[in-house]
């Protein structure tokens, strides 16, 4: 993980909110909690809401560490690690979704113990496996009853827009959340969603009512005495009316061409069977603790890599492959597999303020083990991307690789190759071992029986 | 009392806050009136602690 200039200073991804931040030291991420926010912090503990949330599995534990120092520093806590840290942009419907419930039922308990979250960014929730849980513990104000909720917009911003537009016009707007970091303005997602959600109460008035609002008081400025209007029934109102805004949008994970993939694939039963025995025996010598499975589809191999115990980033482009994955994911209570959508012909970069706020998908890596099943026929066909470049990008990706070659003579392959015959010429077997050569050293190799296909783990060259 | 909006270093935006009091007592009255039926149903209905199907 990188950090700004200083090596002790914050993380680069960790200096909006003056409460505190985010470091790494001797390899531990550690959070820092300025003296000035002493107060919120001890009412945090104080009123039980610290301890409430993490039984309940919705704010992440930490423990104090002994201060070394006393200047401004209040406290310093070490949260428990998550494994991977993923962007609202990379993830399915249904994990925003589920990103979104979480934050208000934070909300929710927050204000029966006094409290408010003071900002309600999509970028403070992060997934343990399947369950979602707000990592920043600093995110937490005193309520003065009567004043609303002041992270109210960027919820909206965050969540609900985006979910709406996921639900009702293209599961592929969630990809506008890479685009505005602040989340999606309201007016925009207000111009995009078609008429019919006018129809929806909850869409009515926290979007379309919710933007022309802004449009209006664009510059104005709020009388602190007339604040004191919201009640703390308002407030609970306004959390339930969210959460029901929320729980009405809905999205299928139907229509595209990867979600019905495994039953349209060359493979006989006995042939992925097969595939399967050999993929977990090549795991299983690999011994990673980390496996990025790229092009993992709905998460068939994934599984393979969590059952060995490494955990699992399963990348796929195909948002309802990764929605299907997830949701499977999340009814077997999967500890170790994070489903996320990503286009590895345009993998996230790096991005946000001075480029380095959010990190680029490689810069979070390397992983112990990079899978590639029935992947790179697509990247060298479809993405016309050439084998020594694919090598490259799993050689930066991971330590060792488990990948997949497809033959000419299968007939997916064909009929790519059929489509795009300027291809061919450098579509063949010796190209592809030439190319990853250079990069990997072969550890074994196997044909798929029952199939042309072969699979080869291979360790990169130059890396322990 | 500290001043609690010291911390809000997020925008709520003028639009935002105003819209939210503008719905205050709407928001306060469907909270109450779905908080009174939950109670009349709870004398009838036995809860049975179903968990947040969409969360887990």
């Amino acid at each position: 993980m990188r950090t700004a200039s200083d090596p002790a200073g914050p993380l680069t991804s960790s200096f909006r909110d003056p409460s505190g931040h985010v470091f790494v030291r001797d390899g531990r991420v550690l959070r820092q909690v300025n003296r000035s926010y002493a107060m919120q912090f001890e009412r945090l503990l104080s009123s039980g809401l610290y301890d409430a949330l993490a039984a309940a599995g919705l704010l992440i534990p930490h423990r104090e560490l002994p201060l070394e120092s006393a200047t401004d520093v209040y406290r310093v806590l070490e949260p428990e690690r998550i494994p991977f840290i993923s962007y609202p942009f990379e993830w399915a419907f249904a994990q925003l979704k589920a990103a979104a419930l979480t934050t208000l039922d934070v909300q929710k308990r927050a204000v029966d113990h006094g409290m408010v979250l003071k900002d309600a960014s999509a970028y403070n929730i992060q997934f343990r496996g399947a369950a979602p849980v707000l990592i920043d513990t600093l995110s937490f104000d005193i309520w003065e009853e009567g004043t609303p909720w002041a992270a109210y917009r960027q919820f909206c911003q965050h969540f609900l827009g985006p979910l709406a537009l996921m639900s009702r016009a293209d599961v592929r707007l969630g990809a506008l959340s890479r685009v505005f970091i602040d989340g999606v303005p309201l007016d925009l997602v207000a111009d995009l969603l078609p008429f019919s959600s006018k129809l929806a109460p909850s869409l009515l008035v926290h979007v379309h009512l919710h933007a022309r609002a802004q449009r209006r008081h664009a510059s104005g400025t709020v009388d602190r005495q007339a604040r004191r209007s919201f009640t703390r029934t308002a407030m609970l109102g306004l959390v339930e009316h969210l959460e029901r805004a929320v729980q009405a949008l809905t999205y299928g994970a139907r229509g595209t061409a990867w979600v019905e993939y495994y039953d349209q694939t060359n493979y006989t039963a006995a042939a992925m069977a097969e595939k399967e025995r050999l993929v977990e025996a090549f795991v299983k010598r690999a011994q990673p603790a980390t496996v990025w499975d790229l092009g993992a589809n709905t998460g068939m191999f994934s599984r393979i890599a969590s059952a060995a115990g490494a955990y699992t980033v399963a990348c796929d482009g195909d948002p309802a492959a990764v929605e299907r994955h997830y949701l499977d994911c999340r009814t077997r209570h999967e500890p170790r597999v994070l489903p996320l959508v990503v286009d590895l012909a345009n993998p996230s970069g790096p991005m946000g303020w001075n480029h380095e706020e959010r990190q680029s998908l490689l810069d979070r890596g390397p992983a112990d083990l990079v899978m590639a099943l029935g992947l790179v026929h697509h990247l060298s066909l479809t993405n016309q991307v050439p084998f020594d470049m694919v090598a490259e990008f799993f050689r930066r990706a991971g330590r060792a690789l488990i990948v997949e070659f497809v033959p000419r003579a299968d007939s997916q392959v064909a009929a790519m190759l059929a489509r795009m015959p300027a291809l061919g010429p450098r579509y063949t077997q010796e190209a592809f071992e030439q190319a990853f050569a250079t990069r990997f050293e072969t550890i074994d190799t196997a044909l798929i029986a029952g199939s042309e296909r072969r699979l080869y783990l291979m360790q990169a060259k130059g890396r322990s | 009392m500290p001043e609690p909006i010291l911390f809000a270093y997020v925008d709520p935006g003028t639009g935002s806050y105003l819209l939210q009091m503008a719905l205050a007592g709407m928001l306060a009255a469907g909270y109450g009136i779905r908080r009174f039926w939950a109670q009349i149903k709870g004398l009838f209905v036995r809860q049975d602690g179903r968990a947040d199907a969409d969360r887990e």
